[in-house]
C-alpha cells in the first residue's frame, strides 16, 4: 500500500511516515506543492494525506488534480482546527476524510486504514486477525466464530486497536478516537480504563487471547503476531 | 448638576449681589444728586427772595409773589442764624400725613430788619424716583433670570447637541470592532478640540489593540506547529521497544504536559476566533437533533457514571447560527454536565423555543458560579483543564445575543441559555 504525505512541516511529515511505515505502508513524502504535483504525475497512491495550507500552493488544487487522474485514491485532508471552509471545500471536491492539526499519528493511521478498507473491498470486506474476525460494514466482531456483543464505543476501540496493532497507544489518542473533539474537554481518562477493561473481559469470555497490554502510565498496546 | 445650570446659578448669584450693591450705591448717589439739586434750587430761590425783599418794602407782597413754601418772620432780637439745610417732615392736610421736605433756614439783615427765612422744597419726587429705580432694578433682574432660563432651555438642546452626540458615539465605541470613532466637528471650538482628541485617542487605542491582538494571535498560531511536532515525535518515540518503565513514565509526563499546552492553545485560538467573528457563516442548524446526537456520543460516559438522564427536548427547533459554534456551545455544556457529575447522579436537558436548560448533580462550588465564566477560572485548581470551557460558552452567548445563567442550588448545577 502506497501513501503520499503532502506536508510542509518536514518534522511532522517524517514522524508520520515513520509511524505508518511500521504498519505495512510504503510512505512517500512531498514537502511542497510542486513536489507533490510531480509525484502525483508519476506514481499512483492508495491514499494521499494532503495538508491544505502549503507554502507554494493550495492543497485543494492537488485534491482536484488527484480526483481527475486517479479517482480511486483515498484522500485525507489535514487542516488547521476551525478552518471549516477548507474542510467543507475539500470534502466537496471528493476527499474521503479530514483531520485537524494537531492529530495523533495513531488516528491518522486508523483513518487511512479505514479509507483503504472501504475503497479496496467496497464495504464487503472481512478483516481477519488470527482468532478475530471483523465485518466493518455491519460492525460485527467474531472471536473464534462467536459473535461478540460490543457496545458502539467498544467496537470503535477494538477497531482502533486493530488499526494500530503492536503500537503503543496513548490514552489521549484513544480518548480522541472515541470522543472526537469533545475529548479536549475531558480531564480524566478513567472512562478509557473501564472501556478497555470491558473489551478485554468480553474477548476473554469468548476464549480469545489477552492481547491488550497496559503500558505503564502511558497507554495500551494491542499485541498481534 | 449640569454645567450650564451651575454656570447660570453662579451668574445669578453674582448678579444678584452686584444688583443689590449697585442699587444701594445708586440710591445714595441719586439721593445726593437730588439733594444737591434741591439745595441749589433753594439757594437760587433764596437769592431771588433776598433780591425781592430788598426791592419790595412790604413783606406781604413778596409772600404773595412767591410759589415756594416759604416762611419769613422778622426777628426782633438780633439773633443770627447761619445758612443751614435740613430734612424735615411737614404735616399737610387733615390727615396730617408727614411729607418729606428739604428746608433752608437762614437769617438776613435787609433794610435794617432781621428776617428769619425758611425756604422749603418737597422731596416727594425723590421718593418717587427711588421707588421707580427699585422697580426697574427688580424687573431687570427678573428679566435676566427668565432670559437665562430660556437660554439654558433652548441653548442646552442646541449648543450641547454635539457634546451629547459625542457621548452617544463614545458609549457605542467598542475596541474590538474595527469601526472608526469618526466624531464630527461642530460650531463650538471646545467640542471640536474634544472630538479631535477623542478621535486621535481612539485611533491610537485601535492601533495598540490591533498590535496586541495580532501578537497574541501570531504567538498562539505559531505555537501550534511545534506542539504538533513534539507530539508526533513522542508518538514515534513510545514505539521504541527498549524503553524502560522509568523512561515511559518520563515520556508520559512530557506527553501530558504537551497535551495540556495543546488544549490550552486550541481553546485560546478558538476564543480569539470567536472574538474576531470568524464564524460569521450562518445557516439554520437543528439544535434538537444536534443535542440528541451529542448525547448519543456521550452515552458511554453517561452509562459509566450511571447517570439518570431526563431529556425534555422539543422537536425541530433550529437556530440561525454557525454550525461549528453551536456544536462547540452544546458540546461544552453537555460535557461539563457529565464530567462534573457524581456517580449515579442526575442529568437533565430541557430544550424549547426560549431556552436550553442543562442541570446536573455535582459537588458544591468553592467559588461563586458567575466566576466560572471568567478565563482560567475553575473550581478546583488541581484539575488538568485550563478552565476555558465556560468562557468559550459565555463568549459564544455574548456574540449570538443569548443570555446565559449559572445557578447552583442544593448541589444541583443549572446552566440556562436563553435563546430568544
Amino acid at each position: 500500500m502506497k501513501i503520499l504525505i503532502i506536508e510542509d512541516e518536514k518534522d511532522l511529515a517524517n514522524s508520520a511516515a515513520e509511524y505508518l511505515t511500521g504498519q505495512n505502508y510504503k510512505c512517500e513524502l512531498a514537502y511542497n506543492y510542486d513536489d507533490a504535483l510531480d509525484k502525483l504525475e508519476l506514481y499512483q497512491y492508495d491514499c494521499a494525506v494532503v495538508d491544505i495550507m502549503l507554502p507554494d500552493g493550495n492543497g485543494l488544487e492537488l485534491i482536484k488534480y488527484l480526483k481527475e487522474r486517479h479517482s480511486d485514491s483515498g484522500i485525507i485532508i489535514v487542516s488547521a482546527k476551525n478552518a471549516l471552509d477548507d474542510r467543507i471545500k475539500g470534502l466537496n471536491l471528493g476527499a474521503d476524510d479530514y483531520l485537524t492539526k494537531p492529530f495523533h499519528l495513531a488516528e491518522l493511521n486508523a483513518r487511512i486504514d479505514s479509507i483503504i478498507r472501504r475503497r479496496k473491498f467496497k464495504g464487503n470486506e472481512e478483516v481477519v486477525f488470527d482468532e478475530l474476525k471483523i465485518i466493518p460494514h455491519s460492525r460485527l466482531v467474531f472471536v473464534n466464530d462467536i459473535t461478540l456483543d460490543l457496545t458502539k464505543k467498544e467496537y470503535d476501540l477494538l477497531l482502533f486497536f486493530l488499526s494500530n496493532k503492536n503500537k503503543v497507544l496513548t490514552r489521549e489518542a484513544i480518548a480522541e478516537n472515541l470522543l472526537g473533539d469533545q475529548a479536549d474537554m475531558m480531564d480524566s481518562f478513567d472512562f478509557i480504563y473501564s472501556h478497555v477493561k470491558n473489551l478485554r473481559k468480553k474477548i476473554l469470555n469468548a476464549k480469545g487471547k489477552d492481547r491488550i497490554k497496559t503500558i505503564y502510565s502511558i497507554g495500551y498496546k494491542f499485541k498481534m503476531k | 448638576m449640569k454645567l450650564q445650570k451651575k454656570i447660570s446659578r453662579y451668574f445669578i448669584t453674582v448678579s444678584l449681589i452686584i444688583f443689590i450693591l449697585s442699587s444701594i450705591a445708586s440710591y445714595f448717589v441719586l439721593k445726593n444728586f437730588v439733594l444737591d439739586e434741591v439745595n441749589e434750587t433753594l439757594i437760587a430761590e433764596k437769592n431771588d427772595l433776598l433780591l425781592q425783599l430788598k426791592k419790595e418794602k412790604k413783606l406781604q407782597n413778596v409772600l404773595n409773589n412767591h410759589t415756594a413754601r416759604l416762611e419769613i418772620r422778622i426777628i426782633e432780637n438780633g439773633e443770627k442764624v447761619n445758612e443751614q439745610f435740613k430734612d424735615t417732615l411737614i404735616n399737610i392736610g387733615e390727615k396730617g400725613e408727614g411729607i418729606p421736605f428739604r428746608q433752608l433756614k437762614l437769617s438776613e439783615m435787609i433794610n435794617g430788619e432781621n428776617y428769619l427765612i425758611i425756604l422749603r422744597r418737597s422731596l416727594i419726587e425723590r421718593e418717587d424716583l427711588i421707588t421707580g429705580i427699585s422697580v426697574m432694578i427688580v424687573s431687570i433682574f427678573f428679566l435676566i433670570i427668565v432670559g437665562l432660563n430660556l437660554i439654558n432651555y433652548y441653548g442646552e438642546k442646541k449648543w450641547w447637541k454635539p457634546f451629547y452626540k459625542t457621548l452617544d458615539q463614545l458609549s457605542d465605541f467598542r475596541l474590538e470592532q474595527k469601526k472608526k470613532l469618526n466624531l464630527q466637528s461642530s460650531q463650538i471650538d471646545e467640542f471640536n478640540i474634544l472630538n479631535k482628541t477623542l478621535n486621535n485617542m481612539a485611533e491610537k487605542l485601535h492601533e495598540d489593540y490591533q498590535n496586541l491582538k495580532e501578537f497574541s494571535e501570531n504567538a498562539s498560531h505559531e505555537m501550534q506547529t511545534p506542539l504538533a511536532i513534539i507530539r508526533s515525535k513522542l508518538d514515534v518515540m513510545i514505539q521504541e521497544k527498549s524503553l524502560s518503565e522509568e523512561q515511559f513514565n518520563l515520556i508520559s509526563s512530557i506527553y501530558q504536559a504537551v497535551n495540556r499546552l495543546t488544549k490550552l492553545n486550541q481553546s485560546m485560538n478558538l476564543l480569539t476566533k470567536i472574538e474576531n467573528r470568524e464564524f460569521s457563516q450562518k445557516e439554520n442548524v437543528g439544535i434538537s437533533e444536534l443535542i440528541k446526537s451529542q448525547i448519543d456520543n456521550l452515552e458511554f460516559l453517561i452509562s459509566d457514571k450511571e447517570l439518570n438522564v431526563e431529556k425534555n427536548i422539543e422537536e425541530n427547533i433550529s437556530l440561525n447560527i454557525n454550525s461549528f459554534i453551536l456544536e462547540t456551545l452544546i458540546s461544552n455544556l453537555l460535557i461539563n454536565a457529565v464530567k462534573h457529575n457524581i456517580q449515579g447522579g442526575d442529568f437533565k436537558i430541557e430544550l424549547n423555543k426560549n431556552h436550553l436548560k442543562i442541570s446536573n448533580t455535582g459537588k458544591p462550588l468553592h467559588t461563586s458560579p458567575e466566576k466560572l465564566f471568567e478565563r482560567f477560572k475553575k473550581d478546583s485548581q488541581t484539575s488538568d483543564s485550563p478552565g476555558l470551557g465556560l468562557s468559550i460558552v459565555k463568549k459564544i452567548c455574548e456574540q449570538e445575543g443569548y443570555g446565559i445563567e449559572y445557578k447552583l442550588c442544593n448541589n444541583i448545577h443549572i446552566v440556562i441559555v436563553t435563546l430568544s
